[in-house]
């Protein structure tokens, strides 16, 4: 075939009409989408005026919020609605298996949290009960109308069912967490407050725990904990349980309160043997088990029962023992950082580069880094030793001084034989600078006077080597009990 | 009869694309739970359907005939994007309610059926009429059973709540099948009725013309 006869053949002008008809078409589609595209600013407006079906148009102003946990919820972003003075909160939590991702409208006034709006499943994964069940949109809609101030969402109490929906309890669960703590962060946000960082945010086993609720202290080289549990699991109330941990790490005692778990059925029946099973436990006994099979662990040595998985809480109460089991995993694997919690005197040492080790002969040697402090001493280490006597048998600070500005290393040999033998109680009651007064005040040619300048006595300085002396004398339980710290 | 009246009949009634071809069966039983997807589907169909006969009536002199169905789909598939852009950009709750089955009109056989039968072997005009008349028995037949699925399975109308009495299976897919049913049953018993009686007077007229001329 010629070049002729190819460009006259019925198969060129096949691929030419094509083309042209492609040709064009992708041009006219290029110019309309110039001229029609919806912006993704346009978009998201668009799906905020579905939050207000009454409305026109609002617009959605982003705020500068970086992804902050709360409670058992994490805020990913916020926006404000000036035409209506509300906060849109974009908020997750942990459904049974997924991530449940929630639209809450935080109504303000005056810079006060006034009420909800609409509350929305904004996305889930993994989550697939999380709308299967009818009923759910209405469930949801009572967030707006039972708002009540200083009032926290349940997802029902006992006897109950509001807001109980069989089969997505615990997303519905986790929709509640969400939108209690959507108010909590509003609250701080809108009046210029911040949240504060959850007191177990860095303990494990923590997501069933209420940290704000939840104490822990030392004594003995026992923790006892009070532990207040979150509601779970659309049956489970929140209730109190009290664990003390012993020095070998296991739980010593186990109780739950007269008043019981507040479960809807049954558990009242078992709660007896669940206290009694875990008594003796270490963390070893949790380690491995995931979620609600941790309740089956428990339980299975019951002989009268059947357990399998999705047993109700009616025939075996698992959710509930599930959340006493995590309790004590909760109890028994934090052992070291409750004691961590327990230090006293942090306020001016930098604690990520402060350690101490345990000697043989009962003495600790800390390593102790300090804080920049009053604008004129920079950070510095002391050398300190605290012998079994719990007096402080040597205190050094390394040659090169504190970094200060102005003449303490004039004072400084003289500050480091003041503390020489001291103990905890000659720190106690005098709070502050004053602390440093007491140190120079057996100085002749000083006048010590409330305001003195680092120029004249160094009181800063000396105010933060005493400061440290406090805390390696106050600390030294706990230096023992926890073996050393690695920290640098 | 004329022959726009005729292509506008056929269009409309004889040859009913929903209710007597039974084509576009997809969108028909994914939207007719709300008169207002119904509508706005029908609408934009008709719109669709309009240019696709119009500009393929244009151009069938000049694709060849071995490449026909590409070019159709090229053209339709166009036109339905435009559609939709333009919907998204300025009525986005239509956009919404349609969904998924708005880009599924490019296979919708009503468009490439017309395009086929009627739009490549008629003139423009002839085309346009053809597609205004088979859009609209499409919207209109869609809007009726629409209508009925919302008004007895959701109590409403257009979204309006109208009464508290509800037949909650008219909202499923079995329901949508069996007002489907019932429409294709009632409208083809009118239909046949009526070219019956058409039948009957043009029977009538014919014997009445033989005696006049004595046959």
């Amino acid at each position: 075939m010629s070049a002729k006869q190819f460009f006259k053949s019925t198969a060129f002008k096949c691929v030419v009409t094509l083309l042209c008809v492609l040709l064009i078409s992708g041009i006219f589609l290029t110019l309309m989408n110039g001229l029609l595209a919806v912006s993704e600013e346009e978009k998201f407006n668009r799906q905020v005026g579905k939050l207000y079906p009454d409305s026109s148009q609002v617009t959605a102003e982003l705020q500068e919020v970086e992804e902050t946990k709360v409670g058992t919820s994490t805020v990913e972003k916020v926006w404000f609605i000036p035409e209506k003075n509300d906060y849109l909160v974009q908020i997750y939590g942990s459904g049974r298996d997924g991530k449940l991702t929630v639209w809450v409208i935080v109504e303000t006034k005056d810079k006060n949290v006034s009420g909800v709006g609409t509350v929305l499943v904004y996305d889930k994964v993994a989550s697939e009960y999380a709308d299967k069940i009818p009923g759910w949109n209405s469930n949801i809609s009572n967030f707006s109308k039972d708002y009540e101030e200083g009032i926290k969402y349940a997802y029902g109490t006992k006897g109950d069912d509001m807001y109980i929906n069989t089969g997505a309890s615990v997303s519905f669960a986790t929709v509640c967490g969400c939108v209690n703590d959507a108010i909590t962060f509003i609250q701080a946000y809108a009046s210029g407050g911040s949240i504060g960082e959850s007191p177990y945010e860095d303990f494990l086993y923590n997501e069933l725990i209420n940290q704000e609720e939840t104490t822990v202290s030392f004594a003995d080289g026992k923790v006892t904990y009070n532990i207040k549990t979150v509601a779970y699991g659309g049956v489970v109330n929140p209730f109190t349980i009290q664990i003390v941990v012993n020095s070998e790490k296991k739980i010593e005692s186990f109780v739950i309160p007269e008043g019981g778990n507040g479960s809807t059925e049954g558990f009242e029946n078992y709660m007896p043997d669940v206290q009694n099973i875990l008594k003796d436990k270490d963390l070893s006994y949790f380690t491995g088990i995931y979620g609600e099979d941790m309740a089956y662990t428990a339980l299975s040595s019951y002989d009268d029962t059947s357990v399998t998985a999705g047993a109700t809480t009616m025939s075996v109460a698992s959710r509930s023992t599930y959340v006493c089991m995590y309790a004590g995993a909760f109890a028994t694997a934090n052992y070291d950082n409750a004691l961590l919690k327990g230090i006293e005197y942090t306020e001016i040492l930098n604690m990520d580069n402060t350690s101490w080790t345990v000697g043989e002969d009962g003495k600790v040697t800390y390593n102790i880094k300090t804080v920049a402090y009053g604008g004129v001493v920079n950070p510095f280490t002391i050398q300190i030793v605290v012998n079994s006597e719990k007096k402080i048998e040597s205190f050094v600070i390394p040659e090169g001084g504190n970094g200060s500005t102005y003449g303490f290393e004039n004072s400084m040999p003289d500050v480091q034989n003041i503390l020489k033998d001291k103990d905890l109680s000659y720190f106690t009651g005098i709070y502050g600078e004053d602390m440093s007064y007491t140190a120079l005040s057996g100085y002749d040619d000083t006048s010590v006077t409330t305001g003195a300048t680092t120029q004249s006595v160094a009181s800063r300085s000396t105010y933060v080597c005493m400061y440290a002396g406090a805390f390696a004398t106050a600390n030294y339980d706990l230096a023992l009990l926890t073996g050393g710290s690695t920290n640098e | 009869m004329n022959k726009y009246k005729k292509i506008t009949l056929d269009g409309l009634i004889f040859q009913n694309p929903t209710f007597m071809l039974v084509l576009g069966t997809c969108p028909t039983l994914g939207l007719i739970n709300s008169a207002f997807s119904s509508l706005g589907m029908g609408l934009t169909v008709l719109v669709v359907l309009t240019l696709s006969n119009i500009i393929i009536s244009a151009l069938r002199k000049v694709i060849p005939n071995e490449v026909r169905i590409p070019c159709y789909i090229v053209v339709i598939a166009t036109l339905v994007t435009f559609a939709r852009m333009f919907l998204q950009k300025f009525i986005p709750d239509l956009y919404d309610s349609l969904g998924t089955f708005l880009a599924l009109i490019v296979v919708n056989c009503i468009i490439l059926g017309r395009a086929e039968a009627f739009a490549n072997k008629h003139t423009v005009l002839e085309s346009a009429v053809d597609g205004i008349a088979n859009g609209l028995g499409f919207t209109v037949a869609l809007t009726i059973m629409g209508f009925i699925c919302e008004f007895f399975g959701k109590g409403s109308l257009f979204g309006y709540q109208i009464m508290d009495f509800k037949i909650a299976m008219l909202t499923s897919p079995a329901g949508a099948f069996l007002i489907y049913g019932i429409c294709i049953a009632v409208f083809v018993y009118i239909v046949d009725g009526f070219e019956r009686a058409r039948r009957v007077k043009a029977n009538k007229l014919a014997r009445e013309n033989m005696l006049k001329e004595g046959v």
